[in-house]
Parts: structure tokens; C-alpha cells; sequence
């Protein structure tokens, strides 16, 4: 029954990353109350990190996956860095006072950038 | 025809599958495809909520304050739970318990259920004190119209994923009906594990829900 085999996870192993799951929970609501500045943020999201890998890992069984699988997995992962890492890196760049909309923005005068549309309308 | 104990061995294989295994793994392999593509649906959002926490930051730590830490960390717990009870009917299925795979479920169901229960509670609390975005948004704190970015983006990524918890709910009513029936074993149990799969996902999503919503600005 070589083709229809799989790997069995045993309730052990699940009920060991259950235990880790709710240990990081309380840990992430401990540091929550506990100012840190920016390493809050950080704190926080390392630890919901964690915990999402050991979901994906075991109760996903992505460590027993097969290649295509990972190759899909990450995949996902790459472009959702993609997404919030050139989002952000945008809004660096620009400097964040530059996209607040405190005071309605100036409208562009688009004859005098680009005159050949001006001399059309 | 005589039936051959090949025959008995594959009678779970769709034909165009050369054998059980590369049938299970294509069955994974395609949820794992429709995952990615809910990781970018879900992706969106938080970019939108990493944008508009940088700029209003001290606003988001405000408006954060007026959602329940205790409501939110029972729902956690609560969710968590519901994937262990998940990857244990995955299991049973796994090892050919029936009323093992059918009790797991349940629980599955059960713990769901009161996941959407408590969000429902926490909903008609913020239609009541005036925190949903709108023409009756009545936020007593500073910045009030960049906190309804914060409310907005607050009911729009919990307001999805419960949905995505209904439809989970309505699948695992679905698995639970062919659980009882009998029609999964230690052969044939992809729908169990493929619906697992999603299901551990939209924990995953609340996993970065609860503190981004929730925790913030408690210092």
C-alpha cells in the first residue's frame, strides 16, 4: 500500500502545538500592556509569526508536504511581501506627511505640465 | 468480471488519477492554490490597515481602545481550540474512527458557532455605542474622522473573516453529514483534510487579526 500512504500526525503532536498557540496568545495580551515603544509592534507580530507557522507546519502538515506544495506556500508568503514591502517602501520614501489628506490637495494645473493637453481642452 | 483487490484499493480514485496518493495530494495541492490567492484578498486589506496605521498611528492606538481585550482573547482561544478539534477529526478520519471523525466535527461546528456568537455580541455593542462608521458615527475620542478609517477597516477584515467562518461552518455541516454516513476512512478522507486546510487558514488570519485590532495602544 506503498501509493496510498501518508503521514499520520498523532494527537500528541497536535495537542503539544495546541499548548504553544495558547502560550503565545497569553504571552502577545502580557506584552500588549507592557510599554515598549516600537518593539511592541515588533513583539507582536513575531510572536503572530510563530504561531501561524506552527499552524501552517503541523496542523497544515506542510512539513510533510510535497515540493509543489511548498513552492505554492511560499509563493503566497513572497507575494504578500511584495505587496506591504514596496507599499511601504513607497510611503517611506514619500514621506507619510505627503499622502495625509489634513488640507484638501491643490488641483493640478494640467495645462501648465503637459501644454499640449492644455491647448486640446 | 471478477473484482480484483485493486479494484477494491481504488474504488475512491477518479479515473484520469493514476493512483490515491497523487489523487490526495492534487485535491491538497488545489486548496493550497485557492489559499494563496485568499492570502492576496486578505493581503490587501492589511496593507490598507499597515498604511493607515503609519500615518494616523496615535488615532488607531485610540479607537483601539473601545474593542473588548477579553472578548477578543476568548475568541482566540476559541478559535485555537476549533483547529485542534479540526486536526484531531482530520486524524480520526485518518485512522478510520468514524464516531471519532463525527464527535471532532462537531466540536468543530460547536466552537465556530460561538466564535460568530461573541463577534455578533461585539457587533451590536459597537452599533450601540456609535462606533460604526457612517452618518452615526458618534466617536468620543480625538481625531474622530480618522478613527472611522480604524472602525472601517476594523469591521471590513472581521466582517470578512466571519464570513469566511460561516462558509467553513457550512462545510463542516457537510463533512459531518458524509462522516456519519460512513463515506470517509483511512482510503478516502481528502474532503476532511482539504476543508481542514481552510479552515486552519481563516485562524491564521484571525492569529494576526486579534493583536493588530485588538492590542494595539494598550500600553
Amino acid at each position: 500500500m506503498s501509493d496510498t500512504e501518508e503521514h499520520v500526525v498523532a494527537p500528541s503532536v497536535y495537542l503539544g502545538v495546541y499548548a504553544l498557540l495558547i502560550t503565545f496568545t497569553a504571552l502577545t495580551v502580557a506584552a500588549a500592556y507592557v510599554d515598549m515603544g516600537t518593539a511592541n509592534a515588533v513583539i507582536m507580530l513575531v510572536i503572530a509569526a510563530i504561531k501561524a507557522t506552527a499552524v501552517v507546519f503541523w496542523f497544515m502538515h506542510l512539513r510533510w508536504g510535497t515540493r509543489l506544495t511548498w513552492v505554492v506556500a511560499t509563493s503566497g508568503l513572497l507575494w504578500l511581501m511584495l505587496l506591504i514591502g514596496i507599499t511601504t517602501t513607497d510611503m517611506t520614501i514619500r514621506g507619510p506627511e505627503r499622502l495625509r489628506y489634513d488640507e484638501a490637495p491643490t488641483p493640478v494645473d494640467v495645462g501648465a505640465l503637459w501644454p499640449s493637453a492644455g491647448a486640446r481642452g | 468480471l471478477a473484482e480484483t483487490t485493486a479494484d477494491r484499493h481504488f474504488a475512491h480514485v477518479a479515473h484520469h488519477f493514476d493512483d490515491a496518493r497523487q489523487q490526495r495530494e492534487a485535491g491538497s495541492l488545489g486548496m493550497w492554490i485557492f489559499l494563496v490567492t485568499e492570502i492576496m484578498f486578505f493581503g490587501g486589506l492589511f496593507t490598507a490597515y499597515v498604511v493607515y496605521r503609519a500615518l494616523f498611528p496615535d488615532t488607531f492606538a485610540h479607537a483601539s481602545r473601545h474593542l473588548n481585550v477579553v472578548l477578543g482573547t476568548t475568541n482566540t482561544v476559541v478559535l485555537i481550540t476549533s483547529s485542534l478539534t479540526m486536526a484531531l477529526a482530520v486524524w480520526s478520519a485518518q485512522t478510520d474512527r468514524r464516531s471519532g471523525t463525527v464527535r471532532a466535527l462537531l466540536a468543530t461546528i460547536g466552537l465556530g458557532s460561538v466564535f460568530l456568537g461573541i463577534k455578533a455580541w461585539e457587533y451590536a455593542h459597537k452599533f450601540h455605542e456609535g462606533l460604526v462608521p457612517g452618518p452615526a458615527f458618534a466617536y468620543s475620542g480625538p481625531d474622530a474622522p480618522h478613527a472611522q478609517l480604524f472602525f472601517s477597516l476594523y469591521f471590513t477584515m472581521t466582517g470578512l473573516h466571519a464570513l469566511h467562518m460561516v462558509i467553513g461552518i457550512g462545510l463542516l455541516l457537510w463533512l459531518l453529514s458524509a462522516a456519519r454516513a460512513g463515506r470517509f476512512s483511512a482510503a478516502y478522507h481528502t474532503p476532511v483534510e482539504v476543508t481542514g486546510l481552510y479552515w486552519h487558514f481563516v485562524d491564521i488570519v484571525w492569529i494576526f487579526l486579534f493583536p493588530l485590532l485588538y492590542l494595539i495602544g494598550r500600553h
